[in-house]
């Protein structure tokens, strides 16, 4: 209330500034014109009693600017004016003006575009549920050099230990980045993908757009050639045909049942340019000859953790299950310890600190 | 008020001068040269009001809500600005009397103590 009053009164006084310096001239020529006569009084003459009145008051332009300044628009008028006053000099010095304006430009541009690629990148969690659950599983081995940053690389074979195994985990996932050749439709095309264990799209938990992603019964040996195929992709290729689901198409000259489409943001794993199919592992042609070895690692192991679980209590597990493998299997480096991080990780990697 | 037998002027105490123009004005509506002579005449010279602090104090009595003030004519047909205390200002020199009163109270206590 109190407040409103100020703000109120000094509003009215910003827009009735004349008005009220007038009054007060006059209120202060009056009071001066006064004190002269008081003084008159005792005996001195007009032009003694005057100087005398005006020499006590001080100068009248001091004392208006005292009255000016117990409102909160003085303040904002004396801004105002430096506001001008900065116009001014800027039209009059347009070279300066100019090199201001692109040197601001340039620097707030600048600013913007990195914050935004230092927000998506590494301070948005990454767009899955519960974010903070899904983890990397790298591997350090005797040999690896320090600094050398994470690495992810699994045999199918292991990894398939693992998934059984490991209690910490509700999902894991094995995956790698592949490219195939799409025929039939028009010119060939090559289209970026992977090649993946079916347990990928539950670890992140992304729904289909059509029909179902890869299922644990598509993991298996032999199993029927299926893929799933990315919004772009179905859009692009197959002008969003409503009934793709259950419609072949040739991959490598294979013939690939396409059994979904993920819609567009779902583009795991991501890289440039965007995956827009996925096999299982078990089918992809690019890998067929490692696939079911120990020995070669190239699978990137992701996984989600049980509510409640920590990095180190499954980092703990797996490597406990790696040290039976390693009994069991002499083509596996004893070296190996496993390490578990949050996602994040495998998409700003350890430089994840630097640009903060 | 501080009764002085001195016939020197000083300075008002700070933050008094507000107190001083309510109870002024809680007699009659006044202009502001009539406000600071009859400060100066009740004091008996004791104070002098300085035009640089006084009309500043009105201002910011103003806009405080403690007086308003209305352009009138004066005995001798001018017209002048007069303050005039409103309801809110009356209460406020209640409680500052009361405050004044208490501190000079404690300070005397101080003062004699020995």
């Amino acid at each position: 209330m109190f407040a409103l009053r100020k703000f109120w009164s000094g509003l009215s006084a910003l827009f009735k500034k004349k008005l009220e310096d007038g009054e007060l001239d006059e209120e202060l020529r009056d009071f001066l014109a006064q004190r002269a006569a008081t003084k008159m009084q005792t005996g001195l003459n007009r032009e003694q009693a005057l100087r005398r009145a005006r020499m006590e008051m001080g100068s009248m332009d001091s004392v208006k600017e005292k009255v000016r300044a117990v409102g909160w628009e003085t303040a904002f008028n004396s801004f105002w004016q430096d506001v001008r006053y900065a116009l001014r000099q800027l039209r009059r010095n347009p070279g300066f003006t100019a090199v201001a304006v692109l040197t601001l430009a340039l620097g707030i541009g600048a600013n913007t575009a990195i914050f935004s690629v230092v927000n998506s990148v590494v301070l948005q969690p990454l767009p899955y549920a519960h974010a903070s659950q899904l983890v990397v599983i790298s591997e350090v081995f005797a040999q690896t050099p320090a600094g050398a940053g994470l690495q992810s690389s699994e045999s199918y074979m292991n990894f398939l230990d693992w998934q059984r195994e490991a209690k910490s985990f509700s999902s894991l996932a094995a995956y790698q980045f592949e490219q195939t050749t799409l025929t039939g439709h028009g010119a060939p095309t090559i289209v970026p993908g992977a090649m993946t264990s079916s347990s990928l799209f539950t670890t992140l938990g992304i729904a289909p757009l059509l029909g179902r992603t890869l299922e644990p019964q598509d993991d298996v040996k032999g199993a029927a050639r299926v893929v799933v195929i990315g919004e772009g992709l179905w859009r692009g290729q197959f002008g969003a045909d409503p009934n793709i689901v259950g419609k072949s198409i040739q991959l490598a000259s294979q013939a690939f049942t396409v059994v979904g489409v993920m819609p567009a943001d779902f583009r795991y794993p991501d890289q440039t340019p965007f995956s827009e199919y996925w096999i299982p592992a078990m089918q992809s042609a690019s890998y067929a000859s490692f696939i079911d070895q120990r020995a070669p690692h190239f699978l990137i192991m992701i996984g989600r953790l049980k509510p409640g679980v920590a990095y180190a209590q499954a980092e703990s597990e797996i490597n406990a299950i790696h040290k039976v493998l390693v009994k069991q299997y002499n083509t596996l480096d004893p070296t190996e310890v496993l390490h578990v991080s949050n996602l994040k990780r495998l998409v700003v990697g350890d430089t994840c600190i630097a640009p903060l | 008020m501080g009764g002085s037998s001195e016939s020197k002027q000083s300075e008002l105490v700070q933050g008094t001068l507000d107190m001083l123009i309510l109870k002024t004005l809680a007699l009659e509506p006044m202009h502001g040269y009539g406000i600071a002579l009859r400060i100066e005449q009740i004091s008996k010279g004791v104070f002098q009001v300085n035009p640089g602090t006084l009309f500043p104090a009105f201002r910011r009595l103003e806009r405080a809500g403690w007086l308003k003030c209305e352009w009138r004519a004066t005995e001798n047909n001018r017209r002048a600005k007069y303050y005039i205390l409103t309801e809110v200002g009356r209460r406020r020199l209640k409680a500052e009397t009361r405050e004044w009163g208490r501190q000079t109270a404690a300070i005397a206590r101080i003062l004699e103590a020995s």
